[in-house]
């Protein structure tokens, strides 16, 4: 027996440990900074500006950056920083769906090959690495092709390619945690399958997917940008990224920062979660802790 | 009174890519209420395939030959999973041999002690009461605080501790210790063969403990089990095999002991050869290889199982005088 008189130890634990690890990663600060102005413009995109995105006023046709139009205007007259700002709830409306839909697809037929009897992982795996095998914009050039452009059809074509790359990652993680002593220790006090998976199997997983997936946003609205770039993403007078991108890029010897409006949010994003990612994966892993 | 566990006739294959191994033959084994009973040998003699045929987790390659497994008269090999995971931790419960890997790494030990009850109908906090009780029984000092934290948080006697504290919550008729003190070092397997001890006086089931360990069996056990190479070679009171191993391996195991040894020998003595390929297993006497007492027919006839007195048996032919 150890020493009967010892004192509590750490009785006090801070109710979210993990937070201020966060918040003592200068990197994570910065990435979770510009997650919230961004996120923060998105969301408020209305009340930050007084213009709207498509309005038209050809008197200020390709205005340079003032006063009045803080970054601009475009070759229709409308204000850029407005379309920047509606371009990014396109951007993030479509990583949030095609992440999060993403990430469910895949943690679940993830679970379900990696835990479930062999030829269902046979046939899984078989049609992961069939869909795996188009690239990705290939892809989504092809369908759009076929259906229109449409938002729907962005978010549909990055689910339909995502879920095999978190399905694989979790496939390989249930596999090497089903053969681990706490999941046999678990089955021999009768835990069955549903409550092994989600308490025992997804916890292990959810932390480094939920990282990699923080990660995969600034991906997604590349991907988005892209499109919209191409004509394929967004309909034409609906503010993107990568629309206001399109429409400075015929221009860009006269009023180059119609070019920068639309690169730098982009570049942000992914400074941005890049570095959250990286500061959120010391939070998510209880092992990765350092001693306070 | 009947036992709590009897074992008749098991034998146990591992289908391999380079045939079947026979990993365990024709185990004999009786767990009698309220006793502790030892399973020894060295290792690869098939001690955790037996435990684990007994809860039905063995490896998918297992494949079990013959014989029977009834536990309080239900036969174990014939339960449909859904009987298996009834008696799973309420009524057969395990202890593994590492205790750091034996715990859910990302959940609390509080959370997953609680989980555990999940079949009782109780509210949270009179589960929490629960787990803080065993906690506290186990030895696990200001435990209430301690529940919130995570397994990395302990130390590995600590966590033993824990993981018999969580095989004990559901109060099951069979507790199984599959090597509980290997993984630690000798001072924290004193204190755990001594919380043994203790809950000896408190849990009234039987236990079975695994070890190569004879210290911890001569200390805890009533009656022990000596295997080697997939069979059981004698079974005794723990009296009669620390006083009158009739077995000549049995006998070669305890000269090995270091704690036996009465005297500073340069050479610990050691049992020469090597245990026989399970895949091709010898006609004779599966020790007859290494034995020093061996007969003419050690080699090319098995020994039958001699019964000594109603407690002790032996599978040799130097006590078969027909």
């Amino acid at each position: 027996m150890s020493a009967p008189a010892s004192k509590p130890v750490r009785s006090a634990q801070p109710r979210f440990p993990g937070l201020r690890q966060f918040f003592r990663e200068p990197l994570g600060i910065f990435g979770l900074v510009i997650v919230v102005i961004l996120v923060f413009g998105a969301v408020f995109a209305p009340y930050l500006t007084d213009y709207a995105p498509n309005a038209l006023d050809i008197k200020a046709r390709l205005a340079k950056p003032s006063g009045q139009h803080w970054l601009g205007a475009d070759h229709l007259g409308r204000d850029t920083f407005t379309r920047v700002l509606y371009g990014g709830r396109v951007a993030l409306k479509v990583a949030a769906w095609s992440i999060s839909l993403a990430l469910l697809g895949g943690v679940f037929l993830g679970m379900l090959a990696g835990y479930g009897p062999r030829w269902l992982d046979n046939l899984l795996i078989l049609i992961f690495d069939a869909v795996r095998s188009f690239p990705t914009i290939m892809f989504a050039l092809a369908i759009i092709t076929l259906t229109g452009p449409s938002i729907n059809m962005v978010i549909m074509v990055i689910v339909i390619t995502s879920i095999p790359v978190y399905a694989r990652i979790v496939r390989a993680q249930t596999m090497a945690l089903r053969e681990s002593e706490f999941v046999l220790a678990a089955r021999s006090v009768g835990t069955g399958w549903f409550r092994m998976l989600y308490l025992h199997i997804l916890p292990n997983v959810i932390g480094p997917l939920l990282i990699l997936a923080s990660m995969d946003i600034p991906v997604v609205v590349t991907i988005e940008s892209g499109l919209s770039f191409l004509g394929l993403g967004v309909r034409p007078p609906t503010a993107s990224w990568g629309t206001v991108l399109a429409d400075g890029y015929a221009y860009v010897r006269n009023t180059p920062w119609l070019l920068v409006a639309g690169g730098v949010p982009l570049v942000l994003t992914t400074l941005g979660f890049t570095f959250m990612g990286e500061a959120l994966r010391d939070v998510f892993d209880p092992t990765l802790k350092k001693r306070d | 009174m009947a036992p709590v566990l009897s074992v008749k006739n098991l034998s146990i294959d591992f289908l391999t890519s380079g045939g079947p191994v026979h990993a365990l033959r024709e185990v004999n084994l009786s767990v009698p209420q309220k006793s502790i009973v030892g399973i020894v040998g060295e290792s690869g003699s098939g001690k955790s395939t037996a435990v684990s045929a007994v809860m039905r987790l063995l490896a998918n390659n297992a494949e079990v030959r013959t014989g029977e497994i009834k536990f309080e008269g239900r036969d174990i090999l014939a339960m449909s999973e859904r009987e298996l995971r009834a008696l799973r931790g309420e009524e057969i419960a395990m202890v593994f041999q590492d205790p750091m890997t034996a715990q859910t790494p990302v959940l609390s030990i509080g959370q997953q002690m609680i989980d555990i009850q999940y079949r009782r109908s109780l509210s949270k906090k009179e589960k929490r009461q629960k787990a803080i009780d065993m906690l506290v029984r186990v030895g696990i000092p200001d435990a209430s605080e301690r529940m919130d934290q995570y397994p990395h948080q302990f130390s590995g006697g600590m966590r033993q501790r824990i993981s018999i504290a969580m095989s004990l919550m559901m109060n099951p008729k069979l507790l199984i210790a599959d090597e509980p003190t290997t993984a630690l070092d000798v001072t924290l397997e004193a204190q755990i063969i001594h919380l043994f001890r203790e809950l000896r006086k408190s849990f009234d089931g039987s236990i079975i403990v695994v070890s190569h360990n004879l210290g911890l069996i001569a200390e805890l056990c009533d009656e022990v089990v000596v295997m080697y190479a997939g069979e059981v070679v004698e079974r005794a009171t723990v009296d009669d095999i620390f006083n009158r191993a009739a077995h000549p391996y049995t006998q070669a195991l305890l000269d090995c002991d270091p704690a036996r040894l009465d005297e500073l020998t340069e050479k610990l003595p050691s049992i020469t050869g090597d245990v026989p390929d399970l895949q091709d297993v010898p006609a004779g006497c599966i020790f007859a290889s290494r034995c020093d007492q061996k007969l003419q027919r050690c080699a090319s006839k098995r020994p039958p199982v001699v019964t000594i007195t109603e407690a002790h048996d032996v599978r040799c032919h130097l006590l078969n005088n027909d």
